[in-house]
């Protein structure tokens, strides 16, 4: 029998976020694993071959017009006989790859476990894009009224901003800070290759209703890329990245109801958490997945950030990401409101929170999302950001505890990592 | 057949109605070659094409099918537990408890009725639902219901809908098909929008350039 072993990230990378990319996913693809082989010069797919599998991490078909579109991808990596599958979990696509990768390692069942995300969404008009999106929901129900996740997700935030006492501004600020931290970053990033230069709170303030609370500036965009995470036993990662690996001390994974609404009094939750929780306001399966998490790792709940020193997490929207605090455990001993007002989770904070510029930032190409929030993650715990970035302003340093968060649905699958710089 | 299972008809029992031939005005090609263009970006060649590529899907509702009737006949049609008495709706065909063992649900009417829980005001939404913008999606708890449904609030002014808010069920008088499009709801007509506040004068605010384009949008088609 196969014996448990410790689960290590010894490389990433990621190509540019943008939409279009203009690329094929074979050419996407090889070009992060050349990437790697530069960056990481002792790895070789060849220790894949005798080693390994791969893990591919892909939304969707609709947007590939392609079934199984990582066949493609996996004969042209020059690899057959090697075992491969995807991982499909909406937009915890990434987290989830990386959950199946940590998983083999963690188990024994494989020793190097590349895993590849990428996805096309500009294959299709933007509207018939939200639309195919969209298809995640119920479509028996929720998706038929023409709304999409947007107009759910600002549903969700509307009764957290009561709940709470929060106003738009107070989202404003969370978007402006991904924005802003995706100029330092620099080409890879959605935003700099798009716009270019900072946003203030007053420009997101006045852009455009998407979905009260929700404007244009407060929602990530459509976007294509790839990513690649070097999963790998403590042996390999030692071998390929001897001052630059970091280990997975903590990993969970959680659900929760695909309609929003269902999630009101549903009984796996009040049963855990008591009644009232978690409402149509909070991420459960948030909560849930980082307490298994923190536990794995010797870390409370109860104002989590104090034992982190840096965090990538899925902002799809500003409002999102403000839920993902309060999941996490990050609004305890103070409130959601004075938490953003003493600016904790900017860069000069006590939890800086998507310095690489997370999906509003960066991009959000689906299947490649949650990696990239890995190997941000990771380049800054490797103290690799001055390689990596356009300028060090969005690097903390010493950074040695990080958490990577990933969110799908409503927050319908959620998965929570800490990383640990060795 | 075994009593604790959702039956299975066979195919043979069957007695379809012909289909409105929708393939007449929709129809089927498969993959259909559009166009291709090509260009230089930088020094790099580049060409596109456009495919179409279509399909009619068949939403075949099995035992969803009393709801989708129910809907039909302008009737809101829940779940309730035999055993442990949760009401749900939209409905659930076997009980969400795990220490019900899956319990198939029984069909109940629902009150055309409820209480709204959240809402947003969307001034971006699907192609399909574009000329109703701004328009109030709701999440709303129908009778006892212990889930809410999300469906489209319609009111004069979208600014004054407020949390926990009394609303009723309108069914459209046109054509039904089965689905939640059927129905919205409205303000139950013993409700009155309270003055005016800060936030509300936001909303209004940020909802006029959403008029102004939806008006541009309507001439335009
Ligand atoms: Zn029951």
């Amino acid at each position: 029998m196969p014996e448990q072993q410790k689960v290590f990230i010894a490389g990433g990378t990621t190509t540019p976020f943008d939409y279009p990319l203009n690329l094929q996913i074979e050419e996407m693809v090889a070009n992060c694993i050349r990437q790697l082989y530069k960056d990481v010069p002792e790895f070789h797919l060849k220790d894949v071959r005798d080693n390994g599998m791969v893990v591919y991490s892909h939304f969707s078909v609709h947007f590939s017009h392609q079934l199984t579109a990582y066949w493609i991808l996996h004969d042209h990596l020059g690899l057959v006989g090697v075992p491969h599958f995807r991982i499909d979990n909406g937009g915890n696509t990434g987290g989830s790859a990386l959950y199946a990768a940590y998983a083999l390692v963690r188990a024994g069942l494989a020793d190097v476990v590349p895993v590849i995300g990428y996805e096309l969404m500009g294959s299709v008009s933007q509207s018939k894009g939200s639309e195919f999106i969209a298809i995640a929901s119920d479509t028996r129900y929720e998706a038929m009224l023409g709304a999409n996740y947007t107009n759910y997700y600002a549903g969700l935030a509307r009764v957290f901003m009561e709940e709470y006492g929060l106003t738009e501004e107070d989202f404003a600020e969370i978007a402006a800070k991904n924005k802003n931290n995706a100029v330092a970053t620099g080409e890879k990033a959605q935003h700099y290759r798009k716009v270019g230069n900072k946003l203030t709170v007053e420009d997101v303030m006045n852009s455009r209703l998407i979905s009260y609370p929700l404007k244009k500036w407060d929602c990530c965009f459509m976007s294509e890329g790839a990513a690649t995470v070097l999963v790998c036993n403590e042996q390999f990662a030692k071998q390929y990245s001897p001052d630059y690996y970091v280990e997975i001390v903590g990993a969970g994974l959680s659900s929760c109801t695909i309609r929003a609404g269902d999630r009101y009094a549903f009984p796996g939750w009040t049963e855990r958490y008591g009644e009232g929780y978690p409402g149509l306001g909070e991420f459960a399966a948030c909560r849930h997945s980082a307490e298994v998490a923190f536990k794995m790792a010797g870390i409370e709940w109860k104002d989590s950030y104090k034992y982190l020193d840096v965090a990538e997490v899925h902002d799809a929207f500003s409002t999102s990401e403000f839920q993902i605090y309060n999941a996490l455990g990050w609004c305890q001993s103070i409130t959601p409101k004075q938490f953003i007002r003493d600016r904790m989770p900017m860069m000069e904070g006590e939890i800086p929170t998507n310095p690489g510029g997370g999906l509003i930032g960066y991009g959000h190409p689906v299947g490649a999302t949650g990696l990239m929030s890995t190997v941000e993650c990771y380049y800054q715990l490797a103290g690799l950001i001055s390689r990596e970035h356009r300028s060090t302003d969005n690097e903390v340093k010493d950074a040695e505890v990080g958490l990577v968060n990933s969110h799908a649905g409503t927050g319908t699958s959620i998965s929570n990592f800490i990383l640990k710089r060795v | 057949m075994e009593k604790n299972l959702h039956p299975t008809p066979n195919n043979k029992d069957f007695i379809w109605e012909k289909w409105i031939k929708l393939n007449e005005k929709i129809p089927e090609k498969g993959w259909t070659w559009q166009n291709v263009r090509s260009g230089i970006a930088g020094n790099v060649e580049w060409i596109e094409q456009q495919i179409y590529y279509d399909m009619l899907y068949t939403f075949r509702l099995g035992a969803l099918s009393p709801y989708a009737k129910g809907l039909l006949e302008g009737k809101l049609l829940g779940t309730k537990c035999p055993k442990c008495g949760d009401i749900t709706f939209p409905p659930r065909v076997n009980c969400w408890r795990l220490d019900c063992n899956l319990e198939i649900t029984e069909w109940i009417e629902m009150p055309h009725s409820g209480i709204l829980h959240t809402f947003t005001i969307c001034g971006f939404a699907a192609k399909s639902a574009l000329k109703k913008l701004p328009f109030v999606l709701a999440y709303v708890l129908v009778g006892k219901s212990k889930t809410a449904i999300a469906n489209i609030l319609k009111i004069a002014e979208p600014w004054h809908v407020e949390s926990d808010m009394p609303v009723i069920v309108k069914f459209t008088e046109k054509k039904r098909v089965g689905n939640l499009i059927d129905f919205w709801f409205e303000p139950d007509p013993s409700w009155h929008p309270s003055p005016m506040t800060p936030e509300k004068e936001r909303i209004k605010k940020l909802c006029e350039p959403v008029y102004e384009w939806i008006k541009i949008l309507k001439r335009s088609i």
